[in-house]
């Protein structure tokens, strides 16, 4: 218990404390440390978990089951690797002017006020505050996605706060028509207890359908534009692109999953009051939609960091697909995929921000032959491209095969459209990254690399790509058997 | 509070065919005055201290605080004399009664299960009014106040169908409304630092570039 309360209250005064750390260099060890305590603390509410069963803390105001847990343990985890990274990129763009020591004070306060809101969110029992605590992740991440204050930073930046909080708002409609349902149906008197999410799964299957119907639309809408889903996708990849590397390595890895997992939460009570597939097909739809649309886009991208978040369109397209599909092995795969993407897109998006940071551009065409300036980073990137492609026996492959051969049973049709975007999105992402790893090197500045914690994040996914855990495996089934009521 | 819904809908599409920044600052603070009414004459009705809370709340964020930030940065940014331009208002307003009709046909399934269908009506038509000026529009500060009058119409929504949030929710909303107006405006002063207007069209770098 102890555990889960260290676990919200380091960010928070980790936020109050990098407001009054002007040095740099120490704001950025506290970050390491904070975020490495953090991480170790969620560990520990693990084996509280696996005694207990699920818990409710604090009258009711937080809910711990094992969904959010696996996913708490995972923002952590990512956190703190990004932070390790984060030290090094900082200090260097500090050295060569890129920002101001103002803008890197800015980035540690809202590094920690970022993984405050990620946590409040993936924890809080109430949906209303779900919702406080995913607009306040976009509050918190607009102004680092316009660190740079270039033009095209800013431009991004707006778009970022727009889209996101204009989509966000039609959640909060769905979030208010499931509260009035739960009020009406169910006759709590009892001031809030009808967002509470302890309360409403057990009364779920009493909800007003109709009712229930409506809200989904508005909150597939709304935090589908959050998870980054075709057709309200525009937003993401200017920000991923646009941000410094290590913010992209978080929206990537972890602003993408809360979203997603904040519309599954609604997707159990959708399922139990309909008792029909409704939401998971809309999510089919549109899972399908951006993997396919995403997998084509990746052909044509001259920049770097938008080839890989049009990559995160497209992974976060088939994992909401397969949570679409409601089956138990399918979001088991859902699951496990949210895990090892965020993994290994977290590492993808350091290992490019130090391929960025020695040859001083994003354009793809003006980086050249990696492997013959900077072996290590050159076969670095290739590796990484290659996992996030797709290859055996890493964790991604594991997951993709597994899907498809879910399909396979399930429909041959979907089995076969997955296949094409397989391959449309494994040429593309290998297309445009060969040229930057082989062939002639072009001019660079050597500096300081840092890629220790992105290749720690690889091993991870290696190892789970073929072997899963015992926890895990529990937890993993726990959750699954949550979803798929 | 039936007597209030048709004004508050009513500024909503005034706000649509607006063309003046000022002109729309001051039609939102009417949109919010008649809001603040209706929140007033709920708490009339129930007991507790929590609409009164909300009522202050609302007062002092969306009819001071916001306006306020709003013409400091149109004046500081000079942006007294520019005007949206709004191309061809007629057919804004002509796609406005579309959705006015589709809104109408969308909540026709609720009418036995709502009392108060008409309201919902309202508040759903001002929710997607507000989005139809995000996309007619191309200032700036028109985008804000579209954003805030989406807001606005989920929180006549609250107000309408379930008599208001829990505190601690609203509180969190209020919350984040304040800071996404501060952050709004420093977004403001960055892209007139760096277009020298505050055109949305003008910032067009990052575009899938078709060949």
């Amino acid at each position: 218990m102890i555990a889960f309360y260290l676990t919200l209250l380091l960010p928070l005064f980790g936020t109050l404390l990098m407001l009054g750390i002007g040095n740099l260099r120490i704001a950025s060890y506290c970050n390491i440390v904070l975020t490495t305590v953090n991480f170790i603390a969620s560990l520990f509410i693990v084996p509280y978990f696996l005694n207990n069963g699920s818990f409710t803390v604090l009258e009711q105001q937080f809910y711990i089951d094992a969904f959010n847990l696996v996913i708490i343990v995972l923002t952590t985890f990512v956190t703190m690797t990004t932070a390790f990274f984060s030290n090094n990129y900082m200090q260097h763009n500090i050295k060569i002017k890129h920002i101001t020591y103002r803008q890197s004070y800015l980035y540690h306060v809202m590094y920690q006020l970022f993984i405050l809101m990620v946590l409040l969110a993936l924890s809080t029992n109430n949906l209303g505050i779900l919702w406080v605590t995913m607009e306040g992740s976009t509050l918190s991440t607009v102004l680092l996605v316009g660190l740079y204050r270039t033009k095209e930073a800013i431009e991004a930046a707006w778009k970022y706060f727009i889209l996101c909080s204009v989509g966000i708002s039609l959640a909060l409609f769905g979030t208010i028509l499931i509260y009035f349902t739960a009020m009406q149906e169910l006759s709590i008197t009892q001031n809030g207890t009808g967002l509470l999410w302890s309360v409403l799964i057990h009364q779920a299957h009493n909800l007003n359908p109709i009712i229930v119907k409506i809200a989904f639309v508005f909150l597939l809408v709304g935090y589908g534009t959050k998870i980054g889903l075709v057709p309200l996708h525009n937003w993401l990849p200017d920000a991923h692109s646009e941000s410094p590397a290590p913010m992209s390595a978080l929206l990537s890895g972890l602003l993408l999953n809360v979203a997603l997992y904040a519309l599954i939460r609604f997707k159990i009570l959708v399922d139990l009051s309909l008792a029909n597939d409704l939401a998971g097909n809309l999510m089919i739809i549109f899972g399908l939609f951006s993997f396919i649309v995403a997998a084509i886009l990746l052909q044509r991208q001259k920049n770097i960091k938008r080839l890989f978040s049009y990559s995160s369109i497209e992974h976060m397209g088939l994992i909401t697909f397969a949570f679409g599909l409601s089956r138990p092995t399918t979001t088991f795969i859902g699951l496990f995929y949210l895990i090892v993407h965020s993994l290994t897109k977290s590492s993808i998006f350091m290992i490019v921000g130090n391929v960025i940071q020695q040859t001083n551009t994003q354009i793809l065409c003006k980086i050249r032959g990696l492997i013959n300036s900077q072996p290590y980073l050159g076969w670095c990137l290739l590796i990484a491209t290659l996992i996030i492609a797709g290859i055996p026996p890493f964790g991604i492959f594991t997951s993709e095969i597994l899907l498809l051969m879910a399909c396979i049973k399930l429909s041959p049709v979907l089995a076969i459209i997955l296949c094409c975007g397989f391959v449309i999105a494994f040429a593309g992402l290998l297309r445009n990254i060969q040229f930057s790893v082989y062939g002639e090197p072009t001019d660079i500045t050597k500096s300081k690399i840092c890629i220790t914690p992105a290749i720690l994040n690889l091993i991870l996914v290696l190892i789970l790509g073929v072997y899963i855990p015992s926890i895990l495996q529990e937890l993993l089934h726990k959750a699954v058997e949550l979803i798929t009521v | 509070m039936e007597l209030l819904a048709p004004f508050i809908l009513l500024t909503s599409f005034i706000l649509l065919i607006q063309n003046k920044i000022y002109s729309m600052i001051s039609t939102f603070i009417w949109q919010s005055t008649f809001l603040a009414i209706v929140i007033f004459s709920q708490a009339l009705k129930t007991p507790g201290m929590e609409f009164y809370i909300s009522f202050i709340l609302f007062i002092l964020i969306k009819i001071i605080f916001i306006p306020y930030i709003l013409y400091f940065f149109v004046k500081k940014l000079n942006l007294h004399c520019k005007i949206s331009n709004l191309k061809y208002p007629i057919v804004v307003l002509f796609s406005s009664v579309i959705l006015t009709l589709f809104c109408y046909e969308f909540v026709a399934p609720l009418f036995n299960i709502m009392p108060n269908i008409n309201n919902i009506l309202i508040a759903m038509l001002i929710i997607l009014l507000g989005i139809l000026l995000l996309i007619t529009n191309n200032n700036a500060v028109s985008y804000v106040i579209g954003f805030l009058s989406i807001e606005n119409g989920i929180f006549f929504a609250t107000l309408v169908i379930t008599k208001g949030m829990p505190v601690i929710v609203e509180i969190g909303i209020a919350f984040d409304i304040l800071i996404a107006v501060t952050l709004f405006g420093v977004l403001f002063m960055q892209i007139h630092r760096s277009i020298d207007s505050l055109d949305v069209n003008e910032m067009n770098l990052l575009r899938e570039d078709i060949e």
